[in-house]
């Protein structure tokens, strides 16, 4: 056989899987964990608080899909609105670029979904089945009544968390209060059901097995992220400098004396880590900046009285010695664009007409000619008030001289958030020569003659 | 265009290089196709209001939307990662 690697059925050359092993991050306390979980406190509580708000009467944040209307506390959004949800989007994209080339993977150590659920499920985990080391001997051992015991309360806590969570994600796209009477009353919609337990088995998944293989496989910001990155972002880092060659000492025996380094290669670092790399390896694809190796070098560090910080945030440069920037190209243009963009998206919602009309012309009947030998035509209003309250609003129309509305004065109460319909007639003599033209309806709020909107439409008459 | 390792031992580390196996194509396709579909979803029904061109809740025509676009995607997908892999590779 001339094949050099011939691959032999259940040879273990025939695959080229890694193996998963599954990581148990140990638990750590310091700088960096206590502003994680405070992220985490801060995250979930908007997300699972937020729902419940209440705003003039309703629920505050509602991305009502049912009604087609979006409530932002004092904004209603509506499917015409479509533009500022794409600009926000680009907004937080941008802000993104930004913060990753300014602070790194700021995102996903702290801010990341999949960061603050596996946060909060880890933590169930640990309440429930003891700290890493009881962790992977319970798993080692075999089932007795303690490991059913420990593993079922685990089970419990994280699909009870999952299905509130599934709830809850649902509870911002129909009234949350209604959702809750529902399930109470075992009266839930086929599709809501779906749903809860949809978004509720994702986060179970995620946050409970998959965990730091979502970074590693499914992320796609995780795979353009160092796009972003340059010499002077900062990145968490190991100071092989200071730190190698590693190895184990006594307390207060001198390094130097024994030609050791600042690592006492605890492996601390790769306990903590939750995405079970070793940092001293250098910047890792998988690393998601969640400084947990900082809190836990730095105590092993303070332990040995050596100076804090042989892992640390730093920057490339800093790192060579060479002079760091935080201004560069990238930022001041990534920072010039976003501030172009937030602003401009502020001054154009704030300049946003919470009044829109739009007009069709009646389908059945193009025109009809009037017993003083006028022709009339009949026109569909469609008013929306995306204003907090009920406005009276005022049609007027304009185009040729001989254009008017019939009756003259027309008025229409269009409640918050309500689109009205109404028909209006439109007259005027017929043409001498052409057959049509163009009039322009207003609907003006009587309160408020800066809230109007208009709109075009076509007026057919015969001609003489 | 990056001056920092992807990571440090993908040279060395044989198991990194992975080939593709059916588990994985199949929840890469899932993956990918759910990201797409969910974009599509957003895109269709901003534009167009499902309700009056069916005789179903908007609720129950989203989610079919969805379904439907993730399936087709999932499709797109499936086929891709089929044609890529050519015979004898």
């Amino acid at each position: 056989m001339s094949t050099p690697n011939p691959v032999v059925p259940g040879n273990e050359t025939d695959s080229y899987y890694e193996a998963h092993q599954k990581v148990y991050p140990r638990e750590v306390k310091g700088r960096f964990a206590t502003l994680r979980n405070l992220s985490v406190w801060v995250l979930l509580g908007l997300f699972y608080g937020m729902a419940w708000l209440h705003w003039n009467g309703r629920q505050a944040v509602l991305f009502d899909l049912p009604a087609r209307k979006f409530y932002v506390f004092g904004l209603t959004m509506w499917p015409q609105d479509f533009i500022y949800l794409s600009w926000l989007l680009i907004i937080a994209a941008l802000s993104l670029f930004f913060f990753t080339a300014v602070g790194g993977r700021l995102w996903c150590g702290y801010a990341c979904p999949q960061t603050v659920w596996t946060e909060a499920f880890l933590w169930m985990e640990r309440i429930t089945e003891g700290d890493r080391s009881r962790r992977m001997k319970l798993d080692r051992a075999p089932w007795s009544l303690e490991k059913f015991a420990r593993k079922s309360a685990k089970q419990a806590l994280w699909i009870g968390f999952s299905v509130w969570t599934g709830f809850t994600f649902v509870g911002y796209f129909t009234d949350i209060h209604t959702l809750g009477l529902e399930v109470l009353g075992f009266e839930l919609g086929p599709w809501e059901t779906f749903w809860i337990l949809f978004y509720g088995f994702a986060t179970y998944g995620n946050a409970g097995y998959l965990r730091e293989q979502v970074c590693k496989y499914m992320c796609p910001y995780a795979r353009f992220q160092s796009a972003m990155f340059d010499r002077d972002t900062l990145i968490i880092t190991y100071d092989a400098e200071r730190g190698e060659p590693r190895g184990s000492r006594k307390r207060g025996e001198d390094p130097k004396l024994r030609g050791l380094g600042a690592c006492t290669d605890c492996t601390l670092c790769v306990q903590v880590c939750p995405t079970g790399i070793d940092i001293r390896k250098g910047l890792q694809y998988e690393c998601i900046a969640c400084a947990m190796c900082i809190d836990a070098c730095d105590t092993v560090m303070d332990k040995m009285e050596y100076p804090r910080g042989l892992i640390r945030y730093t920057t490339q440069n800093s790192l060579e010695h060479k002079q760091a920037h935080v201004l560069r190209p990238r930022v001041i243009i990534y920072a010039t664009l976003l501030t172009l963009l937030i602003a401009g998206f502020a001054v154009s919602l704030a300049m946003r007409k919470p009044v829109a009309l739009d007009v069709i012309h009646d389908r059945n009947t193009l025109y009809r000619m009037t017993d003083d030998g006028e022709a009339e035509n009949v026109y569909n209003l469609k008013i929306m008030n995306k204003d907090e309250r009920p406005r009276r609003f005022h049609v007027s129309v304009s185009g040729s001289e001989e254009i008017e509305l019939e009756p003259e004065d027309v008025y229409f109460d269009v409640g918050s958030g309500e689109v009205y319909n109404g028909a209006v007639r439109v007259r005027r003599e017929a043409y001498e020569h052409t057959g049509q033209e163009t009039i322009r309806f207003t609907v003006t709020a009587d309160d408020d003659p800066n809230m109007s909107a208009s709109a075009e439409a076509r007026f057919f008459a015969p001609a003489r | 265009m990056n001056d920092h390792p992807q990571s440090s031992d993908d040279a060395d580390d044989p198991a990194r290089r992975e080939l593709p196996g059916v588990v994985r194509v199949f929840f890469t396709v899932a993956w990918c196709s759910f990201m797409s579909a969910a974009v599509a979803t957003v895109l269709c029904f901003a534009l167009v209001d499902p309700a009056p061109l069916a005789d179903l809740s908007r609720t129950a025509a989203y989610s079919f939307g969805f379904l439907f676009f993730w399936m087709v995607c999932a499709l797109s997908g499936a086929v891709t990662a089929w044609m890529l892999h050519t015979p004898g590779s």
